[in-house]
């Protein structure tokens, strides 16, 4: 109970964004994409960053020391089930203990179906790097290249990912796990986390088997999009296919009688100077480099749909989403 | 009514021949020779018997020197019997009689509103094209002259060896001759936006006047002062001068810098206007009306240049863009996929650009009602008058915009100055952004694509932020548009008034900002909830959806005018209604 209140007490922190980017800034999540500011930026960003600094420490000081990951690797987990068929596995790796015993066995039955298009694991954990590298990473130890679905209960960040690969990701694609644990993420929210990773399975059976997922926000708001954007193209037709050209300068004056000329010029010096200066090989002029240093890209992106950048055998190259919760 | 010498029926002027041709005994004349044989017509006077018919409807007023009373009237569209009366109007000295037959304006028409493809479908009736009549417009043609010699400062850099000289000249320069017919419409019923959109009319074209070009034309009356345009007159002549001036400075390798002002432009080379000469000028015009609303259509006579106020059939269009939306949710359901912050920012995103058209819109249609684009109409009153500021505002606007790029950059230049500096301000004061310009747009490119919460929430924050920003300056732009009117009306209120329009404008204007901050709050929430996301973008799509409504509605109020009331030729009631 106390492990849970702290752990509500840190949700309710986290999803402060102030406290987020702190929080970040202070266990290192963001080094690896720490960003390169321009001049100005940087001068307005550094007592920002001061301060964050010494409110993150304070906050680690204050706060719950970060857990290390379970480690585990492929030799230290056993499947819980193997389907005679496919010869795909299903995993139940509950390193936080989210489930009871009775619930990994109802699970399970949520993910027999699912090996018979590839491996199926649930994993709970606590890691210290993104959900999404994290899910890729337990993945890759568990299945290799082989086609199967991870979803990963990640308690330090309260963030669900799902990742597939292989025939599986073929229709669970990226933007399908999105939707599918968007479904799901408020069971979790909850705390019922059986009920939410068996929705998970659910949703992928149901779309292997070529179901669709109903999403009627989704709908409605893109129904909505497609209107107003539809009026806004069209008004911009009609500006633009009833545009009113003026006549151009030039036109206007060929359509006067002009007999304007300037028939004569006449130079008259005035005063002259001269400078000595004499011509340098180098060339003239100071070449400012620039203070250009934009940005990374997206920050914080660190969506599915990922390759793997290493080459080699055992690395997977599907993709997913998440969600937080 | 000028009959036939041979037979005695009507003449009319024959655009294909450009002679007067009887057609009863299919003989043709001269117009030139008609008049100086049959001169008994022709006063020596200056003057020209002519009969005025006056619209019954709208009070607007045309000449003809013919007896057959018409059928409709050219300026309200109404089918009204006109009632007459003789007069004399002052001679004009130039015309240029129709060069464009009915049958080249009605093809010069359709060519140009082919892609109008949301116009009423009247507009492209053939038996409503018939409706094109052509009128003489009233023009004042001003003679402009410089001085014989003018000198302007001139500085020449060169290098030789390891000497760099600077040399400082006065360049002396002989001028001769100057402009003539430079021509501005004189009649207050024709709008100046129609007169410069189909100009020019070439001088080359212009013959002396004779009467017998009007035979089965109308005429409008030149009611405007010849002082209206003197400035204008002058400044373009000075323009024109001096780029030629520039371009014969051009081949010394003197460089010259030649004053900014006007008043300094003109003293250098001593513009000087003496006087204007009356002309008329062939137009066709057509005038389709629904309810209080009228839009002309206007062909230039002699080149067959088309001005064609094109409304929009608010039933096509908007089967139009069902059409559209279905092939958009589609390619959406198919392509698109947004987690529910970023469904939230796309509605912010689409809050801001409606927002951002209704302002450009309601900004156009304030200018039209209070006349600001058109001098004639403020021809009477004095500089210091809100209406005739309105006017200078409006010209220097068109001046500075006038070309594709003077208009992007200082689109860019307000848009950097109004709205994307204090957006980048709240970028680098909020901690959610913290980092460069192009961290923010690699945010929001990549971001569209997100497929976690965060990465969606963070897209979110900045989106819905920027928007707001821009949204509220927006807002408060269309808010003081109001002013604008006020101004004019407490001097003028039979030129100007707040109308109901006015205040739909804000409605319309205020559903997109509600529409914007209802993002923002919602963002700033940070809701769990997927569900609220949802329902906020709902409820902003559903303003913008409004907004959407309101701007077509703006865009027909802008392609149209109120029905003129010429009554009080320099008033009348401009409110608009919508159509």
């Amino acid at each position: 109970m106390r492990r849970m209140y702290k752990l509500r007490m840190l949700k309710d922190l986290r999803q402060c964004h102030i406290f987020k980017r702190i929080a970040g800034i202070g266990s290192g999540r963001i080094s690896g994409k720490l960003t390169v500011y321009s001049g100005a930026g940087f001068v307005v960003c550094l007592p920002l960053m001061l301060l964050s600094l010494v409110l993150s420490l304070a906050l680690m000081l204050t706060a719950i020391p970060a857990r290390a990951a379970v480690s585990w690797d492929a030799g230290t987990v056993q499947a819980v089930y193997e389907n005679p068929q496919t010869g795909f596995a299903a995993y139940i790796i509950d390193g936080e203990n989210l489930l009871s015993d009775q619930e990994e066995t109802e699970l399970l039955k949520d993910m027999i179906p699912v090996t018979a298009y590839g491996n199926a694991a649930f994993v709970s954990d606590y890691a210290s790097v993104p959900a999404s590298e994290w899910a890729r990473s337990r993945f890759d130890i568990l299945f290799g290249n082989a086609s199967g679905t991870l979803f990963l209960v990640e308690m330090n960040s309260r963030e669900l990912y799902l990742y597939s690969n292989g025939e599986i990701y073929n229709i669970v694609n990226s933007r399908a796990a999105a939707s599918i644990v968007d479904n799901v993420y408020t069971y979790a929210s909850e705390g019922d986390f059986r009920e939410c990773a068996a929705g998970v399975y659910r949703q992928i059976s149901t779309m292997m088997e070529g179901g669709r997922i109903s999403q009627p926000m989704k709908h409605i708001t893109n129904a909505l999009i497609a209107i107003c954007a539809a009026i806004l193209l069209n008004y911009l037709l009609v500006r633009i296919t009833t545009m009113q050209d003026k006549p151009k300068k030039s036109e206007v004056m060929g359509a006067m009688a002009a007999t304007f000329a300037v028939v004569g010029t006449k130079k008259i010096l005035l005063k002259q100077s001269k400078h000595y200066r004499p011509q340098t090989s180098s060339g003239s002029g100071s070449h400012s480099s620039g203070s250009f240093g934009g940005g990374s890209f997206g920050g914080g992106f660190s969506g599915g749909g990922g390759h793997s950048s290493g080459g080699g055998g055992g690395h997977s190259s599907g993709g997913g989403g998440g969600h937080s919760f | 009514m000028y009959g036939c010498p041979a037979c005695g029926a009507g003449l009319r002027f024959d655009i294909a021949s450009q002679k007067l041709h009887c057609d009863y005994c299919d003989n043709s004349y001269d117009p030139a020779e008609y008049d100086r044989e049959k001169n008994a017509a022709e006063r020596r006077d200056g003057y020209l018997d002519v009969t005025v018919y006056t619209c019954t409807q709208c009070g607007a007023e045309m000449v003809s020197t013919d007896n057959a009373v018409t059928g409709f009237c050219s300026y309200c569209g109404a089918s009204a019997v006109l009632s007459s009366r003789l007069d004399s109007q002052p001679r004009p000295k130039k015309i240029i009689p129709f060069l464009k037959t009915k049958e080249n304006c009605k093809e010069q028409y359709v060519k140009k509103t082919r892609y109008a493809i949301y116009a009423p479908k009247e507009l492209r009736d053939s038996q409503f094209l018939e409706r094109f009549r052509g009128i003489y417009i009233p023009y004042w043609l001003y003679r402009v002259t410089f001085k014989e010699n003018a000198s302007v400062p001139g500085r020449k850099v060169y290098r030789k060896g390891n000497y760099e000289y600077s040399e400082e000249y006065t360049i002396n320069l002989d001028l001769k001759g100057g402009y003539r017919d430079l021509a501005y419409d004189a009649s207050v019923s024709f709008n100046d936006r129609l007169a410069d959109t189909i100009a020019p009319f070439s001088h080359k074209k212009m013959k002396p006047f004779r009467s017998g070009y009007l035979c089965g034309f109308y005429a409008d009356m030149a009611d405007v002062d010849k002082e209206t345009y003197i400035k204008e007159a002058k400044e373009s002549a000075t323009d024109y001068a001096l780029r030629s001036l520039e371009q014969k400075l051009l081949k010394t390798d003197v460089t010259v810098s030649l004053p900014d002002s006007e008043a300094a432009k003109e003293a250098l080379v001593g513009t000087s206007c003496e006087d204007a000469d009356g002309g008329l000028f062939p137009v066709w015009f057509l005038t389709w009306r629904r309810k209080d609303r009228v839009a002309y259509s206007v062909v230039n006579g002699e080149t067959g240049r088309v001005f064609a106020d094109l409304p929009v059939d608010l039933g096509r269009f908007f089967i139009g863009s069902a059409i559209t939306a279905v092939i958009l949710y589609i390619l959406a359901e198919w392509f698109l996929f947004m987690m529910p912050p970023t469904a939230l920012s796309a509605a912010a995103l689409m809050a801001l650009i409606a927002a951002a058209a209704f302002y450009r819109a309601s900004d156009k249609i304030t200018s039209q009602d209070i006349h600001a684009d058109d001098k004639g109409f403020w021809s009477d009153v004095s500089p210091e008058d809100p209406g005739f500021q309105e006017y200078e505002k409006y010209k220097k606007k068109e001046k500075d915009n006038s070309g594709f790029l003077a208009r992007a950059g200082r689109f860019a230049l307000k848009f950097i100055e109004n709205g994307l500096l204090p957006v980048l301000a709240v970028m680098f004061l909020s901690m959610n952004v913290l980092g460069t310009v192009f961290s923010m747009i690699g945010r929001l490119t990549i971001g569209f694509g997100a497929t976690t919460s965060t990465e969606a929430v963070e897209t979110a924050m900045s989106a819905c932020t920027g928007t707001a920003i821009l949204g509220t300056w927006y807002f408060i732009r269309t808010i003081l548009l109001c002013r604008r009117v006020i101004r004019v009306q407490q001097i003028h209120p039979g030129r100007a008034a707040l109308t109901e329009q006015h205040r739909n404008m804000i409605i319309g204007a205020a559903f997109a900002y509600a529409a914007q901050i209802v993002a923002l709050v919602t963002v700033m929430l940070h809701p769990a909830n997927d569900m609220i996301y949802y329902v906020a973008s709902i409820i902003c799509l559903l303003a913008v959806a409004a907004t959407c409504v309101g701007l077509i509605q703006r865009y027909n109020l802008m392609a149209t005018h109120p029905v003129p009331d010429f009554f009080d030729r320099k008033g009348g009631n401009d409110s608009a209604q919508d159509v």
